[in-house]
This record gives structure tokens, C-alpha cells and sequence, in this order.
């Protein structure tokens, strides 16, 4: 059941973020919605979800956005898996935290696509990928909501 | 036989899951280098995954738009309902003019027949309805039939509520028809003067221009201190009694003036009235 939860919260994510209203962006950048949501996904329900999230989010957002899969692989499942090892921490279950953690975690895989599949013009890459993770974290605190609310489908966690 | 604990069971999933993930990549990075282009370029999965996000994305983006859609629209009722307003109010202070002229001109009569003056009533006007257009180069007329009952005749103005159309130029049919010769016809020529403001006076006539432009007409021949400007209202001066004075013609859009000074001076002038849209005409007796 947690595996289909996932998987339909992630071809929203993946569909409501490649159509992005143009008078909702900031600076011409979208919220990465799907990373937002692996990252909630894995803090919500633990690192095995986390990381199936993670590969999910992975496969729908590169094929719809044309991306490479490899960078994208490396970076949502890293972060679906760390941000599930967080769970059951001090102040994990806060809103704040997952806020945080999807703005790092967008930096983060902002870094490793210029690391593994640098863009054509990489000099903006700095100002688009700090806009872009202020604004996946402001976006993260309704989706941590969903995911906390949708807790009951997912089986608790054991370490892997 | 040992059931896997949870734990065997997830570092499974996860062995499984990057063994998945690199294929994929393989996958996707073979389709890439391939020949073709588009879709092809697409690895078998890749198509899988765009195959379930379509469906969304396409209602998602059908959604956005008529939502902007009704923004945009109702932005755009604000709008009609605060102009609605304005013209409510206009309509008013119109009213209440009107109201005022209606009072002077009964005592401006009242006066007439106190002081012995004749009271002239205004000839008594019927509309015609426009039967047929005929617009050549420089040749514009107008085919017009006379209401049962009334006859045309030539020398009749032909005016709408916005301004001067032109005057009969020829009756057929014992005065049921009439052509009429309009003031954008190359031919012709009015008496025009600036309404209120400088009272200048000079000659109306379609303005030379290229094919396909709107018709324009010029003034020419300004006899006074020639102070024309944009957005002067033309009116008849009735100079040599064709048409009666005071019928708008016009509004001044553009003034050129000779390098020499202010003596040649052309106005040119966009017509009271829409020539190309007459459906109804007003046809007085010039009172002669």
C-alpha cells in the first residue's frame, strides 16, 4: 500500500511541477516539488521508503524533464534515504526541519547535477539554485503535512 | 525455513533499487547516443513514466488555463462595471445639458416672439434607409430610398447623429431614390470652420492618400490667425449655402504647417461619421 502512496504522490508532484504557473514562479524558477517530497517522504516514514520515494521521484521527474537519470538517481535517493535515517531523532516530526532539510537538500542536488551533468551555462547556477531551494522549502511545510497525515500506510521503520 | 527479518528484507529492496536505478541510466544513456530524435531518444521506461504523468499534466495545465481564464475575466467585469459607472454618470450630467438647451431655446423663442422676430422651425428631417454603397477610388456615393410617403430631392443634407454624410446629388423614381454625393468623394468639397475655440474657416475636401488607408479629409485654405490643433471639432460654416452651418464633419488629428511660417497650414481631419457602416441616414430640407 505505502509503495502505491508513493508512487501516486510522486506523479502529482511530478505532474503539478512541470506545469508550474508562470505568474507563480520566483525569478523564473519552479519549487523542486518531487525532491521536496522524497525528502519528506524518507523523514515521514523511514529510509526504505525514503529511498523508494527517492527513486521514484527520480524516474518520473528526469523522463518528463529530459534529465539525466544517473545524477538524479545518486541525488533523491541519497537524500530520501539520509532524510529517513533522521526519523525518530530530536525535533524530526517538526515542520521546520523538513523545511530546512528540502532547502539543503535542494543545494545538494543542485550540486551534484553540476558535479555529474553540468548545464550549458553554469555561471547563474548559484543564484538559481538558492532561489530555487528557499522557495522548495517554503513549499515543503504542506507537503510534510500530507506525508505525516498519510503516515498510516507506510509500516514502521526498522534499520535496513 | 527462516522467514527474512524486515531489516534483510529492506537491504534487499535497496541492492535491488540501485542495481534498477543503473540500469535505467545505462538504459536511458544507450537511447540517447541512438539515431533518431524526440521520442525515440526516450528509453523504453522513460516513455512508461512520461505515459503516467501525462494524463495529469495535461488536465493540471488544462486547469491552469481556464483558471487564468476567469481571472482574467472577471479583472475584465471589474473593469466593464466601473466604466458602466462612468458612462451612468456622463449619461446624467448629459441629461440634465439637455434639459438646460431644451430651457434657452424655448425662451430664446419666447424673445423671438416677443421682439417680433419670425421663429424658424428647423426643416422637419426623415430617415432613409442606406439601399446600396458604391465606393471606387476616388468616387464614393451612397444609394438611399426614401421613406412611403416622402420624397427626396436633390440638394437634401444627409447627416446621421455623429456629423455631415454628404447631400443629394440626383434623384430616380419620382424622388423614392436618391444618390447621394458624400463628403469623402474626391469631387467634394465643404466649408468648414473650427468649432468654439478659434472660429477659423476653410475648405473641406478627402484628404490625397494611399490605397487602403482609412479616409481622411483636409482643410485647407484657413483664413483667420489659422489656429488649428488636434482634437478641434470641425464643424459647416455654411458658406455658400450647401449645407446649413454648425453639422459636425470632424476632429482635427494632425496639423502640418509650411517650413515658411503658419500660412499654409493643412488640417487633417478623421470624419464625424463611419462611411463604411451606414445603415440609416437623416435627410433634411436645406432651408433655402
Amino acid at each position: 500500500m505505502g509503495f502505491v502512496v508513493t508512487l501516486l504522490l510522486m506523479i502529482v508532484c511530478a505532474a503539478v511541477q512541470s506545469t508550474w504557473p508562470a505568474w507563480l514562479r520566483v525569478h523564473s524558477q519552479t519549487p523542486h516539488l518531487t525532491l521536496a517530497a522524497v525528502i519528506c517522504l524518507g523523514l515521514g516514514t523511514g529510509g526504505a521508503s525514503g529511498l523508494t520515494a527517492g527513486f521514484l521521484g527520480a524516474l518520473l521527474w528526469g523522463s518528463i524533464s529530459s534529465a539525466t537519470l544517473g545524477q538524479l538517481f545518486v541525488s533523491h535517493m541519497g537524500l530520501g534515504f539520509f532524510a529517513g535515517s533522521l526519523r525518530g531523532r530530536v525535533f524530526a516530526d517538526r515542520v521546520l526541519v523538513a523545511m530546512l532539510l528540502v532547502g539543503i537538500g535542494v543545494l545538494v542536488a543542485s550540486l551534484v547535477e553540476l558535479l555529474l551533468a553540468p548545464p550549458p551555462s553554469p555561471q547563474p547556477w548559484m543564484w538559481q539554485a538558492l532561489v530555487r531551494a528557499l522557495y522548495s522549502a517554503a513549499v515543503a511545510a504542506p507537503i510534510y503535512l500530507l506525508v505525516r497525515s498519510l503516515r498510516r500506510f507506510y509500516p514502521e521503520p526498522e534499520t535496513l | 525455513m527462516l522467514r527474512p527479518t524486515r531489516g534483510q528484507s529492506n537491504a534487499r529492496s535497496l541492492v535491488i533499487l540501485i542495481v534498477l536505478a543503473i540500469v535505467l541510466t545505462v538504459w536511458q544513456h544507450r537511447a540517447r547516443s541512438g539515431q533518431g530524435s524526440g521520442e525515440s531518444r526516450r528509453s523504453f521506461p522513460e516513455r512508461v513514466a512520461v505515459g503516467l504523468v501525462w494524463p495529469l499534466e495535461r488536465g493540471l495545465a488544462v486547469a491552469g488555463s481556464a483558471a487564468r481564464q476567469t481571472a482574467s475575466s472577471l479583472a475584465r467585469a471589474h473593469d466593464l462595471a466601473a466604466r458602466c459607472a462612468r458612462l451612468e454618470k456622463e449619461n446624467e450630467e448629459l441629461r440634465a445639458q439637455q434639459l438646460r438647451l431644451i430651457d434657452a431655446l424655448v425662451e430664446n423663442q419666447r424673445l423671438k416672439k416677443t421682439l417680433g422676430f419670425s421663429v424658424e422651425q428647423p426643416p422637419p428631417a426623415m430617415a432613409a434607409r442606406v439601399v446600396s454603397i458604391n465606393f471606387s477610388l476616388g468616387r464614393k456615393r451612397l444609394t438611399i430610398a426614401a421613406p412611403p410617403g416622402r420624397k427626396l430631392e436633390v440638394g437634401n443634407i444627409v447627416r446621421t447623429a455623429a456629423g455631415l454624410v454628404g447631400r443629394v446629388a440626383a434623384v430616380t423614381g419620382s424622388g423614392q431614390r436618391g444618390e447621394v454625393f458624400l463628403l469623402i468623394d474626391a469631387e467634394h468639397a465643404v466649408a468648414g470652420r473650427v468649432a468654439l475655440r478659434s472660429r477659423d474657416q476653410g475648405m473641406v475636401n478627402v484628404a490625397p492618400q494611399p490605397v487602403n488607408r482609412p479616409d481622411l479629409l483636409v482643410m485647407t485654405k484657413i483664413i483667420g490667425r489659422s489656429d488649428v490643433r488636434e482634437g478641434d471639432m470641425i464643424l459647416t460654416s455654411g458658406l455658400g449655402e450647401v449645407y446649413p452651418a454648425g453639422i459636425p464633419i470632424g476632429v482635427v488629428t494632425r496639423v502640418e504647417r509650411s517650413a515658411a511660417g503658419t500660412v499654409d497650414l493643412r488640417a487633417y481631419i478623421r470624419p464625424a461619421v463611419d462611411f463604411e457602416h451606414l445603415e440609416w441616414v437623416l435627410v433634411e430640407r436645406h432651408g433655402r
